[in-house]
């Protein structure tokens, strides 16, 4: 029984600690993410958010701590491993390979899922054919999933803001992640769009799919998280469901106690 | 119907490159012949080239270190040890390769400037040990004596039948590149050129693609090497300077970095013009570095980015 | 300790010299980001334009120097207007390579204009030595160590006190923040190139008198920049100084005591043994991700 209880933990850090110099970013973080949920990680600006989800998924080494995924850690891995391993994100500002067309980029993200080296590659071997073939039929899949097949040929850096945002989550997507990271995805969308995007990430889950998802939009995050998690100067300070969030004093007072920040809901 | 036209004027078109290409020696004078395969020869080293800073966007300035070590790896077992051609030849390949793993995996890990200055430093370092280390290199007098490819009885050791040596080469080495650029490996380059970062996040081992496509420029480059060393039979370490590269950075911009068309192009560019501008003589380099400037202003994309853009300009005029 | 007196005050002349250059080259680089590739060419011109100043014109030292740093502010200006001004905001390796450019134009407009053979530069001191401190030191040796050490006084006093200073420094660190604060950003870049010119002028004008002038002594000089700013830390401006006053004592040192033969690669052997062991320098920014 107690197996079972820590495998539908699927990411867990133990003592998170980040400095930056003599800036401690995160400290000492105590986060447990179970299978299938979506979790929301809010804060105000500069309470180590993206810090937070940079160290997850590798991009810089703690300071201290420990970071598993599905109970093994991932301590020192590089972020392709920590990809393969299956965690997925999207990033704040938007990083899509520009010159490259839609379809393009998507198959990029196929690659970590197969196998065949550059030689087969250069000798044509049926299997590296069969895999091409393979890669570009799930790539255009996944585009007409989010829409987007009509364009798979354009260049990626052409789309409209909204729907690069779309390139990059379907690119996420096609990692086939256990765990996917988004970093401020409603950024610069609307009230339709934030609502459409509501949609897409319950449809993410109900893949069976778990979500982390660093927000500002607070509209969002109370309609769709199952639970919430609270930074603030790279600390802990709440987690609960969200309308435990909303209502509990600390937060408040970390959002208002702020000069200039709102918390849009 | 349309589309039918379409490939037969290009088919057409190829034909008659084709043609120009293979008849190309025996219609011009000896010079011109030598020139061709020194054209070919560049055409090799630039495609290299391409690997690591055009499709792999990594600023590496120590290309022409490859080039060197290929040369004198082939000129050496030539001289020394009587091997013949068509074993000296992938033993320089091999050797550079060897080199561009050595020195890639700690190299690079630096971005950007630190990478060119760094390879830089790696290219004069080699320079210096082939001008220095008499012993074994011979210094500045350079190898004298190279012998010519065989193949039985025959012996390419006359400017025309070497020129289609060079050309034979020149095919496989563009058949190679052509294949792993359209496939897998191409689109993963491309995607570390485009955002690190991102194609790191995406799962793809970014280091393992940059040292691998600096290895394959470095095997070219050791093609293009013992090449160069058979077709003339001597090599000396001047050939292996900062100056030669930054020639071949130009022959890969001007031409249009990231396209195979584009490497070729001014590889060959590059080899003629010296000679068709030999008029303006001591004005020459001077006309060249503005002409370099003027092209960053203007076409910074090369000759066949340029294309590339009219191209679309005019598709999308229709 | 006479000897090794005699070579510290060398090789720090020296890397006071070195250091002059690879401050402008870092303050260009902090500014746009960008290797000039001519670096070493603007301290060519500069030396030459110091021959020219007096042996045609005949001026004495201070007003030679003068003129030549009037001269170098004018050339700076213009190269920048011409070369960088027209390719801001493209992108690195565009302008790189249009610097690359640069040098050939300016080593061969050089070339055509003042010819291939070196012309030496009159000096305008003693060449017996003097006794300080015990130590036999030539009076150009001081002069050299007391002009760079008034001039990056004088760079101090103006980067960390004045407003142009501070307004250099915005715009290095954030670019459209500067801009939106009100900072003319394309007036203070062009300020840092002419700046740059006149650190290079004043380095040639020093070189200028202790080797022969010729077109070629650019490549070497941008060596030394290259190496002194590695050492001093990328980017840093007082480990651009740093890394150029030790480059120039550990040269001599390693000539005098191994051998002359190691001197030229040895810039080029420290620029690599650092980039690849401890790639951040002294003061210096990330350079390389984690292993």
């Amino acid at each position: 029984m107690k197996e079972r209880t820590k495998l539908s933990i699927i990411l867990e850090t133990k003592n998170l600690t980040k400095y930056f110099g003599g800036l401690q970013a995160l400290r000492s973080i105590d986060f447990q993410v179970k299978k299938g949920e979506i979790r929301a990680l809010i804060g105000p600006n500069g309470a180590g958010k993206t810090t937070f989800l940079n160290v997850l998924t590798g991009l810089y080494p703690p300071s201290g701590g420990d970071v598993q995924l599905k109970g093994v850690s991932i301590l020192g891995l590089k972020p392709h491993s920590i990809t393969q391993r299956g965690i997925a994100r999207t990033f704040q500002a938007i990083r899509l390979f520009g010159e490259m067309s839609v379809l393009e980029n998507v198959m990029i993200a196929h690659h970590c899922r197969t196998k065949e080296g550059i030689l087969s590659t250069l000798l044509r071997t049926e299997a590296s054919k069969k895999e091409e073939k393979m890669i570009q039929e799930r790539a255009l899949e996944t585009l007409k999933a989010v829409g987007l097949d009509e364009k798979k040929g354009q260049v990626a850096k052409s789309l409209p803001y909204g729907e690069q945002r779309l390139l990059e989550m379907a690119r996420a997507l096609s990692t086939e992640p256990d765990l996917i990271l988004l970093d401020e995805p409603s950024a610069g969308m609307n009230r339709k769009e934030a609502t459409w995007l509501m949609e897409r990430i319950e449809n993410i889950r109900t893949q069976g799919i778990t979500i982390i998802l660093v927000e500002h939009n607070m509209r969002l995050v109370m309609n769709i998280s199952h639970r919430v998690t609270v930074l603030d100067f790279g600390e802990k300070i709440a987690e609960g469901t969200p309308e435990e969030i909303k209502n509990n004093s600390k937060v408040i007072e970390a959002y208002l106690g702020k000069k200039g920040d709102h918390a849009r809901t | 119907m349309k589309d039918r036209m379409k490939s037969y004027s290009q088919a057409l078109w190829i034909s008659i490159g084709s043609m120009i290409i293979l008849l190309f020696p025996l219609i011009v004078s000896q010079y011109y012949q030598q020139l061709g395969c020194v054209a070919g020869v560049y055409a090799i080293l630039v495609l290299g080239y391409d690997f690591i800073l055009g499709r792999a966007g990594q600023f590496s300035l120590g290309h022409i270190a490859f080039f060197g070590i290929g040369a004198y790896t082939s000129a050496l077992l030539s001289v020394n040890w009587s091997v013949p051609f068509w074993l000296a030849l992938p033993a320089a390949a091999l050797a550079s390769s060897l080199f561009g793993l050595f020195i890639g995996v700690p190299v690079l890990r630096l971005r950007g400037p630190y990478l060119a200055i760094a390879t830089l430093g790696f290219a004069e370092i080699v320079r210096l040990i082939l001008s220095r280390w008499d012993r074994v290199t011979r210094g500045v007098d350079g190898i004298a004596g190279i012998k010519a490819p065989t193949i039985g009885p025959l012996i390419f050791d006359n400017t025309v039948s070497f020129y289609y040596i060079i050309l034979f080469f020149l095919v496989l080495m563009i058949f190679i590149a052509e294949r792993i650029h359209r496939g897998k490996y191409g689109r993963l380059l491309m995607a570390i050129r485009e955002n690190e970062l991102a194609a790191e996040v995406m799962g793809i081992d970014t280091s393992k693609g940059k040292i691998m496509a600096f290895v394959l420029s470095a095997l070219y480059a050791g093609v293009a090497g013992s090449l160069y060393a058979h077709l003339f039979s001597y090599i000396s370490p001047e050939t292996f300077d900062i100056e030669h590269a930054i020639v071949i950075l130009y022959m890969l911009i001007i031409g249009g970095s990231g396209s195979t068309a584009g490497a070729i192009l001014g590889a060959v560019l590059l080899t003629f013009l010296p000679e068709w501008l030999r008029f303006l003589k001591d004005y020459y380099l001077l006309l060249y570095g503005i002409g370099i400037i003027l092209m960053m202003i203007f076409m910074p994309y090369g000759i066949i980015g340029l294309i590339r853009q009219l191209r679309l300009q005019v598709f999308s005029n229709h | 300790m006479q000897h090794l007196g005699q070579m510290l005050a060398n090789g720090l002349a020296m890397g006071c010299i070195y250091a002059l250059v690879a401050l402008g080259f870092v303050l260009v680089y902090r500014a746009v980001a960008v290797i000039n590739f001519a670096q070493g060419e603007f301290v060519m011109i500069s030396a030459f334009f110091g021959v020219m100043a007096a042996t045609l014109l005949r001026l004495p030292l201070a007003l030679s120097y003068f003129v030549v740093f009037l001269a170098m502010a004018a050339f700076g200006f213009i190269i920048q207007r011409l070369t960088y001004y027209p390719l801001r905001g493209k992108p690195h390796l565009t302008v790189v390579i249009c610097t690359v450019g640069l040098h050939i134009v300016l080593k061969n407009g050089a070339r055509l204009l003042w010819g291939p053979y070196p012309l030496s530069f009159p000096s305008f001191f003693r060449r017996e030595p003097m006794e300080v401190m015990g130590i036999l030191i030539v009076p150009q040796t001081l002069f050299i160590i007391g002009v760079t050490g008034s001039l990056f006084f004088l760079f101090y006093l103006f980067f960390k006190k004045t407003m142009m200073g501070y307004m250099m420094q915005a715009t290095a660190q954030d670019p459209e923040a500067a801009r939106l604060m009100g900072i003319r950003v394309d007036r203070i870049i062009a300020l840092t190139f002419v700046l740059n010119s006149l650190l290079a002028g004043a380095a040639g004008l020093l070189l200028g008198p202790i080797f022969l002038v010729t077109t070629d002594m650019g490549g070497a000089v941008l060596i030394k920049a290259f190496c002194a700013t590695i050492i001093g830390g990328f980017g840093s401006v007082p480990g651009a100084v740093v890394g150029g006053v030790f480059l120039g004592i550990v040269e001599i040192l390693a000539a005098g005591y191994v051998s002359t033969f190691f001197k030229d690669g040895l810039a080029f052997g420290v620029i690599i043994l650092i980039l690849l062991l401890a790639p951040q320098g002294i003061f210096g920014e990330k350079v390389a991700e984690r292993a």
